[in-house]
């Protein structure tokens, strides 16, 4: 616990990008066939990720949030290659991940991790804590005999987590251990750049905090770079330097936290912030909240033109019709829409 | 539990949670609370020990004939009685239990580690190679499992041995499909995504992540099966095509006995009863697992 800042005074936030691209995602599209019938025709897609492009900066978190179904899991198991891509590339350090296998690609995964959302899920009940966290350095041969068990108690011991609890089982932690385990396995090979698939949605409340800033201390000691998704709006506005949001499979705002959070300027975010709670009873009162009429449309059939078209309070006659680009209106402001100018 | 309770770092409080960790450790628990299962362990566990310490039971070789005592009833001297060659039945029926156990268990093993791996490399791997191997394993199924034995055992020669190899290989489409199913679940589970970030293997993540979490159906059948091969192996001799004379195997005592069964009851019987036995015990225990490993039959 004591290695654990309780609070993040210390760091400062980045205000715009740094400059040195580490991850670039380019036009990535990810569909999954539908197949009905007796012969399993294919009868349509369904189509989580569809085309989206950011960069990732060396050291910095970007959040990306959205509904449930928008796609953002897709996105990060996309990245990773736990999914072929449909379309699109995703370069690190300007290598495609697609062109890599076999060894390359295994050395590859040395320096890309993933913390999943359910530790109850992620980790495998018959396996020790130990043998958990010591289950990468094995697979990648980068240490062995007494080697392992001393990077296993260091790893365990970083994540605050008493070195001597090695031989328990995952069901004799709390959800928060489970998931300072998890990290722990993450941070194994030292890898730089981390998926954080909703790494503190199934934690208690109490717990959240914790492990976020676990999360922030790791990142500061060992330079890591996070992407981090989440649909806790105030828990990504505490851990991101840039947000993005997506909204049926596609980027639909990008930008620095804070111009996002003040002047947010796609109708879907300004309607998403509008939802989050201020806990000022007297602001809270008067909080004028943007409540979109209808159900986020199926990604099998996505409406033409722009898809949020549907229930957007300013839709208009482009928006029937095309797709908004997805354009850089201010520096390092990106937005898909027509009406934005 | 207690060591993580005392020694709990961060968090602090320690759920007692995770049903499938669970289950392991209460599975042993259920089925030393039921009698039955327990006294079918207990009898079969005799049993083995019985055959495996034959010589110290009954000092008689298993083919010493002795013909001052033919077809002798019961008596202290030959607690089972004499065959029609003056051989003590309790000997052959414990020596015999070494041969008709040997092969039984011997052919589950084979049946398990191929099926297993069939069943593995099917379910894991998907698509086409899954297709193929199902095609080729309901073919298998569909064919009549005694036809199959039959036809392999006169093939390869009447023996002990071939009746290991035939059992073993037409148990192994059972398992495979049993194996996949259970792989097909395993295989989405979120730690088996999580071995795929870090890196592993194929090979690893079927033996290390995914193998060690089916086990249940994977004994509870083996058991099944082991009772059934029990009697494949008594049956296969008793016709002729197992273990051959004089080998004191069950079912070749039993169609030895057929000639004096009603003169001489004891030469049949008792290697009857002895496959009677470890059958029961076989399927009473394969009950009481199937009752403590599958969480949804406890009540």
């Amino acid at each position: 616990m004591s290695t654990i800042p309780t609070s993040r005074l210390g760091h400062q936030p980045r205000n715009g990008p740094p400059g040195d691209i580490l991850l670039q995602v380019e036009d990535l599209k990810k569909y999954f066939p539908v197949h009905r019938g007796l012969f399993r025709r294919h009868v349509g897609d369904v189509r989580a990720v569809d085309g989206i492009t950011f960069d990732v900066y060396r050291g910095e978190t970007l959040g990306l949030v959205g509904e449930s179904g928008s796609g953002k899991t897709t996105v990060g198991r996309t990245i990773l290659r736990l999914y072929p891509p449909t379309a699109g590339r995703v370069l690190f350090e300007g290598i495609d991940l697609q062109t890599l296998s076999g060894k390359a690609l295994r050395r590859a995964r040395r320096r890309m991790q993933m913390i999943f959302q359910d530790p109850y899920a992620s980790l495998n009940p018959r396996m020790t804590a130990g043998a958990i966290v010591a289950a990468p350095l094995i697979i990648h041969r980068v240490a062995r005999g007494r080697e392992v068990q001393e990077r296993v108690a260091e790893l365990l011991q970083l994540v605050g987590l008493n070195p001597g609890l090695a031989n328990c089982y995952p069901h004799e932690f709390s959800s928060g251990q489970r998931q300072r385990i998890a990290i722990a396995r993450a941070l194994a090979l030292s890898p730089e750049f981390v998926v954080c698939d909703e790494p503190i949605a199934a934690l208690d409340v109490s717990i959240q905090a914790q492990v976020v800033n676990l999360l922030q201390s790791l990142q500061e000691q060992f330079a890591l770079t996070y992407l981090f998704i989440a649909h806790d709006l105030s828990m990504v506005r505490h851990i991101s330097d840039r947000v993005a949001v997506m909204y049926l499979g596609k980027i639909v705002e990008l930008t620095d936290r804070d111009s996002l959070y003040t002047s947010p300027l796609h109708p879907y975010t300004q309607a998403l912030l509008s939802a989050v709670p201020i806990p000022d009873p007297a602001i809270e009162r008067n909080r004028e909240r943007i409540i979109l009429p209808g159900e986020t449309p199926s990604p099998v059939h996505p409406p033409p033109g722009c898809g949020f078209h549907p229930r957007c309070p300013l839709a208009d006659a482009p928006c029937f019709e095309a797709a908004p680009e997805y354009r850089e209106v201010q520096p390092g402001h990106w937005v898909a829409c027509h009406r934005v100018p | 539990m207690t060591n993580a309770r005392q020694a709990g770092v961060a968090g602090s409080q320690v759920q007692p949670a995770a049903k499938r960790a669970r289950q392991r450790r209460s599975a042993w628990r259920t089925l030393r609370r039921n009698p039955i299962a327990m006294a079918a362990l207990v009898g079969f566990v005799l049993l083995i020990l019985a055959v495996i310490l034959a010589p110290l039971i009954t000092p008689i070789p298993p083919n010493a004939h002795d013909y001052d005592h033919l077809l002798e009833p019961p008596t202290w001297a030959h607690p089972f009685g004499t065959d029609d060659l003056g051989r003590d039945i309790l000997s052959r029926v414990l020596w015999g239990g070494r041969e008709s156990l040997r092969v039984a268990v011997m052919a589950i093993a084979v049946a398990i580690s191929g099926g297993t791996v069939v069943g593995l490399v099917s379910g894991y791997f998907g698509g086409w190679v899954d297709a193929l191997i199902m095609r080729i394993v309901d073919v298998l199924l569909a064919f009549p499992s005694i036809l199959l034995l039959l036809s392999i055992v006169a093939a390869l020669g009447p023996n002990l041995g071939t009746v290991l190899i035939a059992l073993g290989v037409s148990a192994i489409p059972g398992f495979s499909r049993l194996v996949r199913g259970s792989v097909l679940a395993a295989k989405n589970y979120e730690y088996v995504t999580a071995a795929r970030v870090l890196g592993a293997s194929d090979a690893y993540i079927m033996f290390t992540q995914i193998l060690p979490n089916i086990m249940p159906p994977l004994i509870i059948y083996a058991t099944v099966g082991l009772g059934n091969a029990i009697l494949i192996t008594a049956g296969l001799s008793y016709i002729g095509l197992g273990a051959q004379p004089p080998s004191p195997e069950w079912g070749a005592m039993l169609n030895a006995g057929r000639t004096h069964l009603r003169d001489a009851w004891w030469i049949s019987v008792f290697p009857g009863l002895a496959i009677f036995l470890a059958v029961l015990f076989v399927n009473l225990l394969s009950d009481g697992l199937r009752d403590a490993l599958d969480p949804k039959l406890r009540q």
